[in-house]
């Protein structure tokens, strides 16, 4: 693989952790969120499980900073993401997968991934001006390479030139992971990467999810339904109901921990 | 035939301002989802104060044209600044209604400072024309200069929305503005940059009404009879705006020229509904397709 440069570089970044201090998330009167604390450690491979509309994403929303949470605060190296615009926290390096495909369907492949590199690592708005200035277009180069670099590491360097409308579903999931990829994330989010995928392509995601762990050293925050892969990937799991946390632990011991059972699987239920 | 093809050509260069003011209309909306109804204004005072500068103040032309779009589009960028963005949240018919709040607002604006009358911007070529060999059609100075003027705009408009990466942040904002933002796109900053190209087409096409001897105060409800172009090509296509401007101009003229003035006028409104009968977002607009 041609990903060296790329691995390398982003192994050079410093690994961050996520704090999550006691977030209340409320709509109206339905707590969506209740006092909610974790930390997430530098490089590890964090899965956030429960039954639907416990919260996950939810939470995931309030650190992407789409949800404002009204108490408690969700710390990046210290500083409270919750005061932060969603894309300034972009700019912060935490990188998101959607659970719906949320890529901009029009554009190219090369081109998601760009928009990605683009904004979130050049916040100086005003250097366009001098783009064709011979150090901006140094750069640009430099973001291109990386960008296919990027291409190659999730193996989608045949479509890249084609609108990501044409892709199926499967190519699409990684082509979102890729355009993750490209802003160099401390922090990934993850939410349901192998929903509705089948046996091969989920095989294929989860390779993907552990090279970056492995590879890049990217922290990753996982919400995922399926059991088998959450037992299988993750360092630590965290069990949410109703927007409280109820367990929180490694993943073979949350599998057989009672109040999961009851909650998630159902009473007494196996795992499987 | 000639009388066809002359028609024609003043069509296109009629419909060529519809495109650029259909233009306006549509980068707002494709950025924001709101209908600007005070393009026609921003057009009007772009095109008084190109006037000033030039015919009062003497400033060649073309200096008095480049120092107005640079200005048209800091007042676009104040526009949205002052007015818009704090209304953000709020439903899109409070807005649109804020946007005819302005339109008036500037008229009045526009009538203290540039007065009542009609006036017109000379053009520096004004009265030459150019006699096409072999048919018997004439182009004036100022039907050259406006389907190049709106060639050009179109041309980088195009460049701007495929290959720079603001283009590419517009387009990926008006598709899904959330995941924009987790692109760390600063959304506000995109609804900024719409506002100005807006008043910067909005110049250049009050530019060349003025050129054609419409300039005066109410010149901006010109602009309502450009709406019909933006829907005609789709809200939310650029292209959409040129195709729409094009046949509405054409259609309009031939109308006029065949059947008598009176029936120019109907000819924008009967396109119109004819087209949200048969293909309600237009010929290039995107239909919305509701994934649940």
């Amino acid at each position: 693989m041609t990903t060296t440069q790329f691995t390398d570089r982003t192994r050079a970044v410093e690994q961050k952790g996520l704090e999550i201090r006691d977030v209340s998330l409320r709509f109206g009167g339905v707590h969506a969120l209740d006092g909610v604390s974790f930390d997430v450690k530098p490089g590890e491979l964090l899965s956030i499980i429960g039954p639907n509309g416990a919260g996950k994403s939810s939470l995931l929303n309030c650190i992407s900073g789409f949800y404002r949470p009204q108490q408690g605060g969700i710390y990046l190296d210290g500083q409270d993401l919750t005061r932060l615009k969603p894309h300034q926290i972009a700019g912060r390096g935490i990188g998101r997968v959607f659970q719906n495909i949320e890529l901009f369907s029009h554009l190219t492949v090369l081109e998601n991934v760009m928009l990605g590199r683009h904004h979130a690592l050049r916040p100086k708005w005003w250097a366009d001006a001098l783009y064709f200035a011979p150090r901006q277009l140094r750069k640009e180069l430099e973001h291109r390479r990386v960008a296919e670099e990027i291409i190659d590491f999730v193996e989608i360097e045949k479509y890249r030139q084609m609108p990501v409308g044409q892709l199926s579903y499967g190519l699409q999931k990684r082509v979102e992971l890729a355009r993750a990829l490209a802003m160099e994330p401390a922090v990934l989010l993850l939410d349901e990467p192998v929903g509705g995928m089948n046996q091969e392509e989920t095989e294929d995601m989860v390779r993907y999810i552990l090279d970056v762990k492995e590879q890049l050293g990217t922290t990753v925050v996982l919400i995922e339904h399926h059991m088998g892969v959450v037992v299988d990937i993750s360092d630590r799991v965290v069990v949410i109901d109703f927007g409280r946390k109820v367990a929180e632990g490694p993943p073979r011991e949350i599998a057989q921990h009672p109040e999961v059972l009851r909650v998630y699987l159902g009473k007494g239920g196996d795992p499987e | 035939m000639s009388f066809f093809l002359q028609l024609t050509i003043s069509g296109l260069a009629i419909g060529s301002v519809y495109a650029l003011i259909a233009l306006g209309f549509v980068v707002v909306y494709k950025a924001t989802r709101v209908l600007n109804f005070a393009q026609g204004d921003m057009m009007m005072i772009g095109a008084f104060v190109t006037f000033t500068l030039s015919s009062t103040h003497g400033w060649p032309f073309f200096v008095a044209l480049g120092v107005t779009l640079v200005a048209s589009f800091f007042l676009g960028f104040v526009i949205e600044r002052l007015v818009l963005r704090p209304m953000l949240g709020q439903p899109v018919f409070s807005i649109i209604i804020v946007t005819i709040g302005l339109a008036w607002l500037m008229r009045g604006i526009a009538g203290m400072a540039f007065g009542h009358s009609e006036q017109r911007i000379t053009f520096p070529f004004s009265g030459e024309s150019v006699r096409l060999p072999g048919v018997d059609v004439t182009l004036s100075a100022e039907n050259i200069a406006t389907l190049t003027m709106t060639m050009l705009t179109f041309l980088a408009f195009f460049v701007f929305f495929q290959r720079t990466r603001w283009g590419i942040a517009m387009r990926a904002t008006a598709s899904n503005q959330d995941v924009a933002q987790m692109m760390g796109i600063n959304v506000n900053r995109i609804s900024a940059l719409a506002w100005g190209l807006a008043g910067v087409v909005g110049t250049l096409a009050g530019v060349i009404l003025g050129m054609l001897g419409f300039l005066f105060i109410h010149v901006g409800d010109t602009a309502l009879r450009a709406f019909p172009a933006a829907v005609l090509g789709g809200l939310d296509a650029t292209g959409g705006a040129v195709v729409g401007g094009a046949i509405l101009g054409v259609a309009e003229t031939l109308f006029g020229g065949y059947l008598g003035g009176a029936y120019r006028e109907l000819m924008a409104w009967i396109l119109l509904i004819v087209v949200l009968l048969v293909r309600p977002f237009g010929l290039f607009g995107s239909k919305d397709i509701e994934r649940v």
